[in-house]
């Protein structure tokens, strides 16, 4: 099958000599949950990005349902792939449907009037993320992990085939984390894929189909391919400069990875 | 959902009702149906006062106070939204200063001149290109390679402005006294203008900038959400930047060099009218154009009929605007823009 986004060779800076990412070659395929991890400041946040045609790499290609990435406006951009970056503050109070709708700018026209159809996707799309008991509510005024849930219907309001998000759990409690997690694995289908970065090896071991594993060092990806193959002791160690510890789950038998403490200080 | 039409309705009809107030009122009352019929049968100018203080006199005064309210109103909601920032103003941006800046240096440097650009004067001609300056300088800001946050830009908007008010003040320290008040006049506004030029010059300098604005409504709702989202879901962040700086220097500078340095209406009028309407820039931004003419023309009757004589309007907009966003604040507690 065809990626939805390949990635070839892609080096970027956001400022001349400094160099986050080089060479960088990365797919998404239709179907998966991808999984993006590795250490702070690693660059998976701007490999996302790119990935997601928000940013522009400096050399290389990224392709988008088989078309340059370059080559494509903006909106047709926002019709295939969704992004949910980061850190996402809203300035103006506003009903959550409304804020769902407003995933549907790159389908409507100028004034941004929407029509039946876009009104019963958005409808769809907070069923979708079990949100619909919010629809009246103002965003504002929800929790963290309904915030999240919210936002995640406006992204699949724009009808991507590519959905990207950026640490979307990175806030939240333990079960709604898992929550997140669970929801975004039931929303992949065999048109859609998904890429998420996180923090959370953990996680990404126990419900992504595929890993990518960023190094701090290496300025790329150090290994790809399923969670039991890429999260490994010296992969990891190798990655995040550290000793890492992998076990197995004894619940869920997906990896489990944990780092020796260093040795109490006596003061 | 319902009542918010209906307030919103019920706000456009005040506005109306304020429009046709500030025809009426003024030094002279008059009697509106005296006029009508007047113009009705036809009278001719020489014996029909009312309908000719009308025609002549309130009618251009309110258009004016209209295009410049809205104009203003609008280039307040629309840097509010580009940089996520409630006190985004062209006030604040300090676009006023410099173009009172630019009118003290034409008044003190170019003093007997007498020029006439395409019915600008001397004066007017300086404050809108001392205007386009100020924003220039943000905008070369905004576009550096390395983004800055529109925090940052707006700090800059407020140094430049107090700079430019430094500037004030040594000019006035350099004019001769018959001078200042010339100047001072200037400096606190004025839709006191008489005939249809101004009327036209503003007309033709707001309306296509207004259009294009409004034309930006959706974008400036998906910068709500921050820039990042934005331009995931296809917006040119860029672009829209280039476009706001752009026109609504434009507009405020055409605006502020007819009419003076009017503070309050850019910063008052889209907190008041988003309370009403909600944040949906749709509506909010015609909203906002009609409810800013609306508070000028009624700042404008004020200061006819506040004292004799007249009372410059821009000290008005600031009695009336201040303790009204005093009580906005109060009121509304301005949650929604805590984590912008």
């Amino acid at each position: 099958m065809n990626p939805l986004i390949e990635m070839s060779g892609c080096s970027f800076a956001y400022e001349p000599g400094k160099t986050v990412l080089e060479r960088v070659s990365a797919r998404l395929a239709p179907g998966e949950l991808l999984g993006i991890v590795g250490p702070n400041g690693c660059g998976k946040s701007t490999l996302l990005r790119l990935l997601a045609g928000v940013l522009r790499p400096i050399s290389g290609h990224v392709r988008i349902a088989d078309k340059e990435a370059a080559s494509l406006s903006q909106l047709q951009r926002a019709r295939t792939v969704g992004f949910l970056p980061q850190t996402v503050n809203p300035i103006f109070a506003m009903r959550v449907l409304d804020a769902v709708c407003l995933g549907r700018f790159p389908h409507v026209g100028a004034f941004g009037t929407l029509s039946p159809h876009d009104r019963a996707v958005a409808d769809r799309c907070l069923t979708e993320t079990e949100t619909e008991s919010l629809r009246d509510r103002d965003f504002l005024s929800l929790s963290g992990g309904e915030r999240q849930r919210v936002l995640l219907a406006s992204v699949l309001a724009q009808e991507p085939r590519a959905l990207l998000l950026d640490e979307p759990t990175s806030s939240l409690d333990v079960h709604h984390q898992i929550e997140i997690f669970a929801l975004l694995r039931d929303l992949r289908s065999a048109e859609r894929g998904i890429a998420v970065v996180t923090h959370d090896i953990n996680l990404a071991g126990r419900f992504c189909d595929r890993i990518v594993l960023l190094g701090q060092s290496a300025r790329g990806v150090v290994a790809e391919g399923s969670p039991v193959d890429v999260l490994t002791e010296p992969l990891l160690s190798k990655a995040y400069g550290a000793q890492i510890r992998v076990c197995q789950h004894p619940l869920t038998g997906t990896p489990l990875i944990t780092v020796d403490a260093p040795a109490e200080s006596k003061r | 959902m319902k009542s918010r039409v209906m307030i919103t309705a019920a706000s456009v009809v005040v506005c109306l009702l304020l429009i046709l107030a500030s025809i009426a009122i003024g030094t002279e009352s008059i009697d509106l149906r005296a006029a009508f019929d007047q113009w009705r049968t036809g009278a001719t100018k020489g014996n029909a006062s009312e309908l000719n203080i009308i025609v002549n006199l309130r009618l251009p005064r309110t258009l004016l106070a209209l295009l410049a309210g809205g104009g203003l109103a609008l280039a307040g909601c629309a840097f509010q939204a580009l940089l996520r920032n409630p006190l985004a103003t062209p006030y604040t941006l300090g676009i006023d200063s410099f173009a009172a800046l630019g009118a003290y240096m034409a008044t003190v440097f170019g003093a007997g001149t007498a020029m006439n650009l395409a019915g600008f004067s001397l004066v007017q001609v300086a404050a809108f290109l001392f205007a386009a300056f100020d924003v220039l300088i943000i905008y070369a800001m905004a576009t550096r390679a390395r983004r800055m946050s529109p925090l940052v830009l707006l700090l800059a908007g407020v140094t430049l402005g107090l700079l430019a008010n430094s500037g004030i003040l040594f000019l006035r320290y350099l004019a001769k006294p018959e001078q200042l008040i010339n100047m001072d006049r200037w400096l606190m506004g004025g839709v006191d203008l008489i005939g249809y030029e101004p009327v036209l010059t503003l007309l033709i300098g707001v309306t296509p900038c207004a259009i294009i604005l409004l034309m930006q409504a959706s974008r400036y709702d998906q910068l709500g959400f921050g820039e990042e989202l934005a331009a995931g879901r296809g917006v040119d962040v860029r672009r829209l930047q280039v476009t706001t700086f752009l026109v609504c220097s434009i507009m405020t500078g055409v605006i502020v060099s007819k009419v003076g340095p009017i503070g309050f209406v850019g910063l008052v009028v889209p907190h008041a009218v988003r309370t009403i309407t909600g944040s949906r820039h749709r509506v909010l931004m015609p909203m906002s154009m009609v409810a800013g003419g609306a508070f000028l023309c009624l700042c404008d009757i004020i200061a006819r009929k506040a004292m004799t004589g007249e009372t410059p309007i821009g000290i008005i907009t600031s009695i009336v605007g201040a303790p009204f966003f005093l009580y906005l604040l109060v009121r509304r507690r301005f949650a929604d823009w805590d984590n912008a």
